[in-house]
């Protein structure tokens, strides 16, 4: 993947996680290494699962189950990167 | 007249059925618990991305995955019997059926989503699936689920029921499954309710609990629940949708359709595809869910946001509930022990689209005794309750002269609960219910907390 299409693809996962958490701030807030428990973003489980059924219909993408267990997921970056990892090999 | 009404291998349902898509009603979506900064490690999804699509989508009928299917065909289609003996014994012109789930390896109808969550969580590359069981039946049906996957289980189950039914944990053991006594020394949930109190009994929303801190500390680990989850309740239509065949092979339509209510997947696996059915087929058929005066979640609870599990940790669900920290009386049917109804289960009953009732224990083991007397099989003290509301129905029958179908849920054998009808032989069985002060004192919390 390309570094335009990778910045591309992280603005739009960002959008979503914005959208689907509801927060009240803006896309820079999202930086890479904000944690995903701490109070920006406040992540949990269930809210995960909510964001990746919004990409999946925004990207018209089914996100296996293995890809999603299997992930390391910390900080904003690394959700980012596995969403990013799933939509290109799907050929997005 | 026939007695017993058979399907063949190739009839095992094909699909799942979601009644989110023909549901009226809107049933309030689960929220987050609230953030928590202190927590540590990576984030881990505890349901397979797959099974939270089951869980929240609008798509009528869920194809079953063939690995699923063809474990479902080695045992399904259970049978769905005429209950001639006890309606003789009740002289009345009540026509009882019941659809048996005692069959299954394990006993218990629990098998049919243990196999088909272990099918989902083995497919995303998970090697140890835990959770928490409180009479035992989901543990063992898990334990037995996990085999085909290679998957370890951990099941951490409930101490009263442990102590009452020990089988049920050389049951699980047997299947390789480590069993774990709750509330245990091995997590922090599990040392806080001992140390409030060393004698506590459990309940399964601490051993859920116990489960999801255990899950959450090992790497290929992950929680499971048999219980009142979307998902869970569709994976049980296969009860209903069989039953809906067999029912036409009687030539009939019941007018009530009775089940046992722990969490309500049992109640909604025999009702669901009767209730879409009942729009075309009988409009007035009721649907009762039976739960014991022990644990009345639905008759004297309140239908407010909570939490799943014990510590809170888990996502708030809409439901009737007595608080995710009631403990209720000990009593035998320990699966039905309890604090919340599934949030289907729940939004149906809000909009009186279905019925409750409780029982206390004594009246539960003499339906139950009675049964098994006239019919032969002995119910597990869960599925009594669906007796003892399906015997009160067919009386009711006689009382008025009235003709009436009645369909029940004989959701396990009790083969495993002598010791419980033993002591209802000797007349130890008694009653118990929580008083208004008890439940309010549960509950206030949450009210507080809204």
């Amino acid at each position: 993947m390309d570094r335009a299409k990778e910045l591309d693809l992280a603005t739009q996962i960002k959008d979503v996680m914005i959208s689907v958490l509801e927060l009240n701030i803006g896309r820079e807030q999202l930086d890479e290494k904000v944690s995903l428990y701490s109070p920006i973003v406040g992540l949990d489980s269930l809210s995960l699962l909510h964001i990746l059924v919004a990409i999946e219909k925004r990207f018209d993408i089914e996100i296996d189950d293995e890809d999603v267990m299997s992930a390391e997921l910390r900080n904003v970056g690394s959700l980012v990167h596995m969403i990013s990892g799933v939509i290109d090999a799907k050929g997005h | 007249m026939h007695e017993v009404f058979n399907l063949d291998r190739d009839q095992v349902p094909t699909h799942w059925y979601n009644i989110l898509a023909d549901l009226p009603i809107e049933v309030p979506a689960a929220r987050s618990a609230p953030p928590r900064s202190d927590r540590e490690g990576p984030l881990k999804p505890q349901l397979p991305l797959s099974l939270y699509r089951q869980s929240t989508g609008g798509t009528r009928f869920i194809a079953i995955p063939d690995p699923v299917r063809a474990e479902y065909q080695r045992w399904r289609p259970t049978p769905l019997f005429r209950a001639s003996r006890l309606e003789k014994a009740l002289d009345t012109p009540a026509h009882i059926y019941f659809k048996y789930e005692g069959t299954s390896p394990s006993g218990s109808h629990k098998i049919n989503t243990a196999l088909a969550q272990a099918y989902y969580y083995g497919r995303s590359g998970v090697k140890e699936m835990v959770t928490g069981t409180g009479a035992g039946q989901w543990g063992s049906a898990l334990a037995m689920a996990c085999h085909p996957y290679g998957m370890e289980c951990t099941v951490f189950m409930v101490r009263s029921s442990h102590e009452q039914k020990p089988y049920r944990g050389t049951l699980m053991r047997l299947n390789g499954a480590k069993v774990i006594t709750s509330p245990s020394t091995e997590t922090e949930v599990g040392r806080a309710a001992l140390r409030a109190d060393p004698d506590s009994p459990g309940t399964l929303g601490i051993a859920n609990a116990e489960a999801i801190e255990y899950a959450n500390s090992r790497k290929e680990a992950r929680f499971s629940i048999g219980s009142g989850e979307n998902h869970v309740l569709m994976h049980q239509t296969v009860i209903g949708e069989e039953a809906l065949l067999q029912m036409e092979l009687a030539g009939e339509f019941p007018d009530v359709v009775i089940g046992a209510m722990g969490a309500g997947s049992n109640f909604a696996g025999l009702t669901f595809p009767f209730y879409r059915a009942a729009q075309a087929e009988n409009p007035g058929t009721r649907f009762l869910a039976v739960e014991p005066d022990a644990c009345p979640k639905m008759t004297r609870g309140d239908y407010l946001m909570d939490y799943t599990d014990y510590s809170g940790v888990t996502p708030a669900v809409k439901m009737y509930t007595l608080g995710h920290r009631f403990m209720a009386y000990k009593i035998h049917a320990g699966g039905l022990r309890y604090h919340g109804a599934a949030p289907i289960v729940s939004a149906m009953y809000h909009h009186d689209m279905v019925e409750a009732a409780s029982y206390g224990q004594t009246r539960v083991f003499e339906c139950g005794a009675a049964f098994a007397k006239a019919e032969g099989f002995v119910p597990a003290p869960e599925s009594a309750h669906a007796v003892a509301a399906a015997i009160d129905e067919a009386v009711r029958a006689r009382e008025e002269r009235a003709h009436r179908v009645i369909l029940f849920g004989l959701s396990g054998h009790g083969l495993l609960d002598l010791s419980a009808y033993e002591s209802y032989l000797s007349g130890e069985i008694v009653d118990s219910a929580p008083t208004d002060e008890e439940i309010k004192a549960s509950l206030q919390p949450l009210i507080d907390s809204m």
